[in-house]
């Protein structure tokens, strides 16, 4: 039994359909986050487990118990608001005991609590401050406690960490894993930002357009992505159009340019049939790049490498990695990601991937393969 | 460089230099316009003497010594706390439903209610002082004391609507669905989140209302028959019959009443936190 079922919710504005027929679990303990780019529909589907929104169609079960119809004051869940909508009228402490004062929880229980939790998000003697006194990182901090206080069956965070800068979010990120695991609270987090939501998940569910596109832990959806669009959006990804020529029992080959390669059956997410057009997926830091000396331009089915030559268009360091823009003269520009080597902007170069490594999606699909394509 | 720009150089160069005091000067006169009649009122219920001239020949308490003794200003001022105090109240909180529906819901004639509301701001005040006799003692057969009421409440809701609204405009809906959240139910985020946010503006409002009906009276004038006087009212038969300076010393009072209320709000709303944010 999940902490927070939810079936089948759809979610439609007039004529639009911000949330289609989502599915997912969440369980007891976990830390999910729902990732998706603006206009996504993440929010409404947080909203609606909230209890600000009621769906057009389907369920909501949070502890085994229908929620959707019920008020959100009756929802045993607590939200982390993106402008975290702290009482600009009530002190820190206040704040922090408002739920607890609805609940009945008389004063004196009210005060330690309150205490406790400030001390467990670093606040401790903050209790009388305004929130406007605060700084932006503080008030992050007033506003998790203000949810934890209570102890709901499940916190929701709706980009909170948004409006910070990146070294304090990082900060943050650590802080709210910290709480996580003390308090032993399940969260459902929902973000725009891949790189929150990698660092924090346990679980997450990429959406796209209201649909939803993987669910899945940080290393399948990196590892195996389910579409292109997960690819592109966790993490960076090279993509090459081709061909389907050949469909055998364990490989495919692909017309790629100039040339055919043979990858394993198991790169190609979901069917793939003769005449299909693909796209085909690497990893920047998959991508080999060495001086262009040789005159090896055409992509070698044999070893089943994908080659080609190029420009370097430009270069970008990234702590111990370097980025490379390549301009391939087959494939257009291409970025890869490598440690050692070094070359100069309009250097020559040859760039190489192994056919192990890619992900094969087709063009014209809807992209929403099985989960448990891909190798 | 043109003629013109030639001509206009040293006014310019001039404005550029002198600019913060122009304005000054322009502060200077405006307020001077507004506060020295109401000086020279103040300054005259000090004055001896039986008619209204100007400069005194002595200072002298002696009119306000008149005026306390007066049972029938006295009784005027009573007259009007007992218009003015219920027809606040009403106006505060019917200018705080209409303020939360229209900034809250869209129903069929919201704008039709915000026209309704403002309307009587348009309207003469003689026209609607006619009608209002005609309708209320006449039609409806009201007694005085509720038909002023009522004028009075239909004279402060638009001023006290406009002052309210803007409040419930800017204040964060978000806030009440954080209280939600919280576990509070909507009378419960009303009273302890939505309340507490809007109440500058609620006060200034109420405050504002009070001031006008306080002075009404052109409304109560036509409504309030042969009864009781009000302050106003008084004010106008004195100077009907015998010009004293009595008169000055109950236009102090009158600005007495409304600095007050202008103070109390102050104290009341704490702008200092409302300056923070």
């Amino acid at each position: 039994m999940s902490l927070l079922r939810v079936r089948g919710l759809t979610k439609e504005f007039g004529d639009l359909v911000a949330v289609d027929d989502v599915d997912f679990d969440v369980e007891d303990g976990e830390f999910v986050s729902i990732l998706g780019p603006s206009g996504s529909g993440k929010s409404t589907v947080l909203r609606m487990v909230a209890g600000f929104e009621e769906p057009t169609d389907g369920e909501i079960a949070l502890d085994d118990v229908e929620v959707v119809g019920s008020p959100p004051f009756e929802r045993d869940v607590n939200m982390v608001f993106q402008d975290l909508a702290l009482f600009p009228h009530l002190t820190v402490a206040e704040n922090i005991g408002y739920g607890l004062k609805q609940s009945g929880v008389p004063a004196d229980e009210r005060r330690e609590r309150t205490e406790r939790m400030l001390e467990m998000v670093r606040l401790e003697g903050y209790g009388d401050r305004s929130p406007a006194e605060l700084s932006g990182g503080e008030q992050q901090r007033v506003a998790l406690a203000r949810a934890l206080v209570n102890e709901p069956a499940l916190v929701l965070f709706d980009e909170p960490l948004s409006s910070l800068d990146r070294k304090l979010r990082q900060h943050m990120q650590g802080e709210l894993q910290r709480i996580q695991v003390e308090t032993d609270t399940t969260f459902l987090y929902v973000t725009h930002d891949q790189e929150v939501a990698l660092a924090v998940s346990d679980r997450l569910v990429v959406l796209d357009d209201g649909e939803i596109q993987q669910v899945g832990t940080v290393e399948e959806l990196y590892e195996t992505p389910a579409s292109r669009f997960v690819a592109d959006f966790i993490g960076d990804v090279n993509a090459v159009e081709g061909r389907v020529v050949a469909v055998d029992d364990g490989t495919i080959g692909l017309d790629v340019g100039d040339g055919e390669v043979t990858v394993p059956r198991d790169a190609a997410v979901g069917d793939v049939a003769v005449d299909d057009a693909v796209d085909v997926c690497v990893r920047p830091f998959q991508v080999r790049v060495e001086p262009a000396g040789d005159d090896r331009d055409v992509a070698n089915a044999a070893d089943g490498t994908f080659s080609a030559t190029g420009v370097v268009r430009s270069r970008s360091y990234q702590g111990s990695d370097s980025q490379y823009g390549i301009e391939t003269d087959r494939w257009g520009r291409l970025s890869a990601e490598i440690r050692s080597a070094s070359f100069e902007i309009d250097d020559r170069v040859a760039v190489a991937w192994d056919a192990a490594d890619v992900h094969v999606y087709r063009r014209d699909g809807d992209g929403s393969a099985d989960d448990d394509g891909g190798s | 460089m043109s003629v013109i720009d030639r001509v206009t150089a040293p006014f310019e160069r001039f404005t550029q230099t002198h600019a913060s005091r122009m304005a000054t000067a322009v502060i200077v006169g405006v307020l001077a316009f507004l506060w020295l009649p109401i000086g020279v009122l103040v300054f005259m219920s000090f004055a001896d003497g039986g008619v209204l001239s100007f400069p005194p020949d002595e200072l002298t308490l002696r009119w306000y010594r008149v005026f306390l003794a007066n049972d029938a200003a006295l009784d005027a001022i009573v007259t009007t706390l007992t218009i003015s105090v219920p027809a606040t109240g009403i106006t505060v909180t019917l200018a705080t439903m209409i303020a939360y529906a229209v900034d809250r819901y869209v129903f069929p004639g919201r704008s039709w209610l915000q026209l309704l509301a403002t309307l009587p701001i348009i309207v003469p005040l003689v026209v609607t002082g006619v009608a209002m006799v005609l309708f209320f003692n006449g039609t409806l057969g009201l007694p005085d004391y509720v038909s002023v009421v009522i004028a009075h409440v239909i004279r402060t809701i638009p001023f006290a609507t406009l002052v309210i609204l803007p409040t419930f405009m800017s204040f964060d809906r978000g806030l009440e669905e954080a209280s939600k959240d919280l576990g509070a139910d909507e009378f419960e985020t009303f009273r302890q989140v939505t309340l507490p946010n809007v109440f500058p503006g609620v006060v200034a409002g109420g405050l504002l209302a009070f001031t006008l009906s306080f002075n009404e009276f052109v409304y109560t004038y036509f409504v309030k028959g042969s009864g009781d006087p009000t302050l106003p009212v008084y004010i106008w038969n004195q100077i009907r019959y015998n010009v004293t300076p009595e008169v000055n010393v109950i236009s102090v009072v009158f600005l007495a009443v409304a600095v007050t209320m202008v103070l109390a709000a102050v104290s009341l709303t704490r702008v200092e936190l409302i300056a923070r944010r």
